[in-house]
């Protein structure tokens, strides 16, 4: 009798053990996802993006106004959405927006709030849903008219619809811009001297978004090759398609583990074998998931 | 058979308490960064919205469920974080050292502005502050003037007191020019290959003190 309780008690000893190791291993996994990495690291060529974060798939959009917009605000977002549909890349059109009724689904949402401890405006994440490749389902834009009703935004012709340009830039996937760049867009206070997206956000965009309106955006997440630490610079210098040149740096101020090739001259299948990697179109920009090699383990492991 | 007993029991206690410390850990995991178009205001801008300006501690953060009845709580957003603070120093001279109030800043755990940090008890910050309000309503709640060009870290250097625009690391001296906050003479800090703008508490709290007197002449 003693001795099969002991059993019983050693079983069950056994399967809490199993159990707590499947759960532990299970959350490694969670958080080893690639998915948890923020990249933040093309400021110093004027656009940065949200590979890893919230956006979205493509140039044609949909937006609907909540019930309580009035007239006026409405005005200001077709505004911003006008900004996006007038821009081109390589002659073609990048962007196209549907208006919806309050009642039918739409990609945006407009709200109007009056809150003094919030921005200017604002693309609520928090309340947005996504889909399993971090691809907007559902976007609530909020514009606040605590600051969008004082003089400087409201008498100033064309303030307000740069204000929405602003967010459906981050709607598309264009994070703020802090360092140099006061002339883009997407610059990250209201004291842009670029009220429509420069070259560089709608750059930025159709890297994020698909090449043209017609592709659809996708990205390569590990390509160890074709980038190196530069420590004289603190940067990663980057490898055009051919040949293995340098094409100029990846500045990764926040998180220097990640690299992020740039260059837009790389439209067609890239053989890289001398860097050791190919590549395919449509990617402008390729986000480059790479080992951590720092400039001191580089040092370390030349020593 | 008793000693098997109480290891289980052990084992049982750990196995509860590692669930609910991976699921708060999960819960508690950045998803992502706050969007949006920050108001540009200059000092006197920030000074006349500034109910206080002062040097506060943060003592504790307070759950949501406490602070939720709150107008000024927008509409069950849980983009916000809340804390307890002591006012150690109000440079506004509204008579509010030693007194305590609940701080909102933009940003949580989960979700915050990509130069925000969310704020952590026992950190002390000169801060521009505001009481909050929703649809024009009220609130006891403080927020930060101007975001994060309203808060300032606080260093010690050879006994006196500096404040550093959190979160700001300029790549040249012309970034400063354009982004000094305060109006002040900055000193600037170079390290790292970042220079940093940096002035004298005491010369804000003079400064303060001038630009309030020349509003009440006008």
């Amino acid at each position: 009798m003693v001795i099969r309780n002991e059993k019983k008690y050693r079983r069950s000893i056994l399967l809490i053990i199993v159990f707590i190791s499947i759960i532990n291993f299970g959350s490694i996994l969670v958080y080893g996802h690639s998915g948890d990495i923020t990249v933040n690291y093309a400021e110093k060529i004027g656009w940065n993006i949200k590979e890893y974060e919230y956006h979205f798939s493509s140039g044609n959009s949909s937006y609907k106004f909540d019930s309580s917009v009035i007239d006026r605000y409405k005005d200001y977002f077709r505004g911003g959405v006008d900004k996006w549909e007038s821009c081109t890349f390589d002659g073609a059109s990048i962007a196209s927006f549907v208006e919806k009724s309050a009642q039918e689904n739409a990609y945006i949402e407009m709200f109007q709030i009056n809150d003094n401890t919030k921005g200017v405006a604002y693309a609520d994440n928090p309340n947005a849903t996504v889909d399993g490749n971090n691809l907007y389902t559902y976007c609530p834009i909020r514009l606040n008219e605590y600051y969008m009703d004082k003089p400087e935004y409201k008498d100033t012709t064309g303030k307000n619809d740069y204000v929405c340009a602003h967010e459906i830039g981050h709607f598309f996937g264009l994070k703020d811009l802090y360092d140099d760049n006061q002339d883009k867009l997407m610059w990250y206070t209201s004291a842009s001297s670029s009220w429509s997206p420069s070259s560089a956000d709608i750059k930025g965009m159709v890297v994020i978004s698909g090449y043209y309106i017609s592709r659809s955006h996708t990205f390569t997440e590990s390509w160890s090759l074709g980038i190196e630490p530069d420590c004289e610079t603190e940067a990663y210098r980057v490898y055009s398609c051919n040949n293995c040149i340098p094409v100029g740096y990846s500045y990764n101020v926040y998180y220097p583990p990640l690299g992020h090739l740039w260059t837009d001259d790389c439209d067609s299948v890239c053989d890289r074998s001398g860097c050791g990697a190919t590549r395919t179109p449509p990617h402008v920009g390729v986000h480059l998931a790479m080992n951590t090699v720092t400039c001191a383990s580089l040092a370390e492991h030349q020593a | 058979m008793v000693y098997l007993k109480k290891l289980i029991n052990i084992l049982c206690v750990c196995f509860i308490s590692f669930i609910v410390c991976s699921s708060s850990e999960q819960d508690t995991k950045l998803e992502g960064y706050l969007e949006g178009l920050m108001p540009v205001l200059s000092y006197e801008d920030m000074l006349q919205e500034s109910e206080l300006i002062a040097e506060v501690k943060i003592l504790k953060k307070l759950s949501i469920a406490e602070i939720k009845k709150d107008p000024a709580y927008y509409n069950g957003w849980d983009g916000n974080s809340f804390f307890e603070a002591l006012i150690v120093e109000d440079y506004k001279n509204t008579q509010m050292n030693g007194q305590k109030i609940v701080l909102k800043q933009l940003g949580n755990e989960k979700w915050r502005y990509e130069n925000h940090p969310i704020f952590s008890v026992d950190e002390q910050f000169l801060l521009f502050l505001n009481k909050a309000s929703v649809n024009n309503t009220i609130s006891s709640i403080y927020y930060i003037v101007g975001f994060m060009d309203g808060t300032f870290d606080i260093e010690e250097y050879e006994s006196k007191k500096y404040a550093k625009n959190r979160g700001r690391e300029f790549n040249s001296l012309d970034e400063i020019k354009v982004k000094n906050i305060t109006g002040l003479k900055d000193t600037i800090k170079y390290s790292n290959k970042k220079y940093q703008s940096i002035f004298l508490l005491n010369d804000l709290k003079y400064k303060i003190k001038d630009t309030l007197k020349d509003g009440d002449k006008k």
